[in-house]
């Protein structure tokens, strides 16, 4: 190969790994355009799909800016995906990663018609919640698609492993797979209307921590707050072990951790900033900035996770053997399944066919 | 590693699919639904006495205390329904409305237990009129006989989603993008309060209560309210009084010759 080729190699990998980077980064303005979908109960302003009104760009007024909105950048970052893949195809030599990057394209269309879907059957809190947790599950894939397009996802594993390397990609990948599992409770919560379902935090007026009266959006409320507790430890002993075990991860790391502290206060927010219905001065209504930033906050927090544990998991692997391998695909499997579960489970909950 | 993120992905999906498949959702929770009419509103009649008048029930609803402030709508999202109020705005539709001597308006109150010889089927009755005007809905609450046809207008020369939410019949969401439209609907069951919105203009909101009998009305804008009581067996009724806002109250009224007076304060 000439000097020549390998430069232009060079020039086109890095291009694609810019581009790769811009996918994601655009899928989580997506994330956040959708939360505010929610966020505004705009999800039916628009009626019809896949048209808006019966033309391709209807007038953006009112709550329809933030629908018709939600969908035109939906439909660029498709677009972008398949653009990404028809890119990976042609330039990346591994098999794995193209057969990802096609995984992508197809996500994102399913994504697509599931949101096409949501519209034509009148938001049953079970398909928005199924749009909610694919979205991010898409954000999480083409994340790992920009890394493994990335140098160092590229570049072959360590021949030594990092010392208490796979300690660290284990509690990484713990912390990804609860993150996941919370996204689901958030997504549920979110879709039956209890994201104000405890309206203060952390204690009422009266002191009490602990609602008086407890129905189902109570118990859903409770069980996203609840976890959260749950969460915050492992992501932070996940970025602490990464930063031990791979110095050069420490920023990495450090992000996570203040993005999981951020992120705990932002939810808080969400109830702080709460304010009343100007109908009845009573009833909670949620400020929708707030509530959307959370929504694409988790997000980021979810895939920055994720990719501590592939960075993590890239220079441990020499060290797991096939049993590591398999406890490791064996227990993200399992926070998959179980948060598929919890949706079957819950996701019809108080607000299914209301 | 990345075949076991695609198997993961798989397993993601499969998973998110059971939970659609599995959760009994709308169809059989929600009625089949066809097209209908409405029926007249019989709205209280501010100038109506509130002592019985022959072969009417009226009567008056009042509010006691002090109303929750109403505040005005942001309407500059559509600069059609910020230029239909001026600079002047206008306040939430949705509110307490309290007018001279406490009288509350939009109430509507009804007969909750009419005996079965005093039904009626709405299929041929004159369709009910649903406009849209100035990013509102007129009538804000009304009743309809079941059947009866419910026309929906667009009086705006701006967009509108028309979105029932009924919990008994079947749910709608029709758009209704040009100055003119018109669209039928009806409700095949009786129900209380369905809840028509629109999410373009998310302040929008009306009330439709699906009725088997006319003997009901809207309160005016004194908390006055009149309805024939013709046809009705003399005898003890109860009669219901629904508020967006406030909720429902009933209390019990002797019918005589079609004739009868109720009143109730609603307190907070």
């Amino acid at each position: 190969m000439t000097r020549a080729a390998t430069s232009h190699g060079a020039a086109s990998g890095a291009a694609r790994r810019r581009f790769a980077a811009g996918v994601a980064a655009f899928a989580l303005l997506v994330i956040f355009a959708g939360a505010q979908v929610k966020s505004h109960q705009a999800g039916l302003a628009v009626p019809d799909w896949p048209l808006s009104y019966g033309q391709w760009m209807p007038p953006m007024v009112g709550n329809i800016f933030h629908e018709h909105g939600h969908r035109i950048v939906a439909a660029t970052v498709g677009l972008l995906t398949v653009a990404l893949a028809a890119w990976t195809a042609v330039a990346e030599v591994r098999r794995g990663v193209r057969a990802l990057a096609w995984w992508a394209v197809a996500v994102v269309i399913a994504q697509g018609l599931l949101g096409g879907l949501t519209v034509r059957q009148l938001l049953p809190p079970q398909l928005s919640i199924t749009h909610a947790v694919l979205a991010q599950t898409f954000f999480v894939l083409v994340c790992t698609l920009a890394f493994a397009c990335s140098r160092e996802g590229a570049a072959p594993a360590a021949k030594a492993p990092a010392p208490a390397a796979g300690a660290a990609a284990r509690a990484a990948g713990l912390a990804a797979g609860a993150l996941w599992v919370q996204l689901v409770l958030g997504a549920v919560m979110r879709h039956n209307e209890a994201g104000l379902a405890v309206p203060y935090f952390p204690l009422d007026a009266a002191g009490r921590a602990w609602p008086v009266e407890v129905d189902l959006r109570v118990v859903l409320h409770l069980l996203h707050r609840g976890f959260a507790f749950c969460v915050l430890p492992l992501v932070l002993l996940a970025a602490w072990r990464a930063a031990r075990a791979l110095p050069r991860l420490r920023a990495h790391a450090a992000l996570t951790g203040a993005l999981v502290l951020a992120q705990v206060l932002l939810g808080a927010s969400v109830i702080w900033t709460a304010g009343r219905s100007s109908a009845d001065n009573l009833t909670p209504v949620v400020a929708p900035a707030w509530a959307s930033t959370h929504v694409a906050l988790g997000a980021a927090l979810l895939a920055l996770t994720w990719l501590l544990f592939l960075r993590v998991r890239h220079v441990a692997r020499p060290a797991r053997g096939a049993a590591g391998a398999r406890a490791e695909r064996t227990a993200i499997v399992a926070a998959i399944a179980l948060a598929g579960a919890l949706v079957a489970l819950i996701a019809g909950g108080p607000g299914a066919g209301a | 590693m990345l075949r076991q993120i695609s198997l993961v992905v798989l397993i993601a999906c499969v998973a998110c699919s059971d939970a659609v498949a599995g959760c009994g959702c709308s169809d059989e929770a929600q009625p089949a639904f066809a097209p209908a009419a409405a029926a007249q509103p019989v709205a209280g009649d501010p100038a109506q006495p509130v002592a019985a008048a022959a072969g009417a029930i009226s009567g008056k609803i009042t509010f006691e205390g002090t109303p929750p402030a109403r505040e005005k709508v942001d309407l500059s999202p559509d600069p059609v329904c910020h230029k239909a109020h001026g600079e002047e705005g206008m306040q939430n539709p949705v509110a307490v409305e309290v007018g001279a001597g406490g009288g509350l308006k939009n109430v509507f109150v009804w007969i909750a237990n009419v005996p079965d010889a005093g039904h009626k089927d709405g299929k041929d009755a004159p369709a009910v009129v649903l406009d849209q005007v100035g990013c509102n809905y007129e009538p804000h609450i009304f009743g309809v006989l079941k059947r009866q046809k419910v026309s929906i207008k667009n009086s705006d020369p701006t967009l509108h989603n028309i979105h029932g939410q009924p919990r008994t019949n079947k749910e709608f969401n029709y758009a209704m993008p040009n100055q003119g439209d018109e669209r039928e609907v009806e409700f095949k069951k009786v129900e209380e309060a369905v809840k028509i919105k629109c999410d373009v203009h998310p302040w929008m909101a009306a009330w439709c209560f699906v009725m088997e009998h006319t003997y009901f009305a809207v309160t005016g804008a004194d908390g006055a309210f009149s309805f024939d009581g013709a046809g009705l067996p003399d005898g003890e009724y109860e009669v219901k009084a629904w508020h967006e806002v406030l909720g429902e109250a009933s209390g019990k009224v002797t019918v005589k010759d079609g004739a009868a007076t109720f009143s109730h304060a609603f307190k907070r």
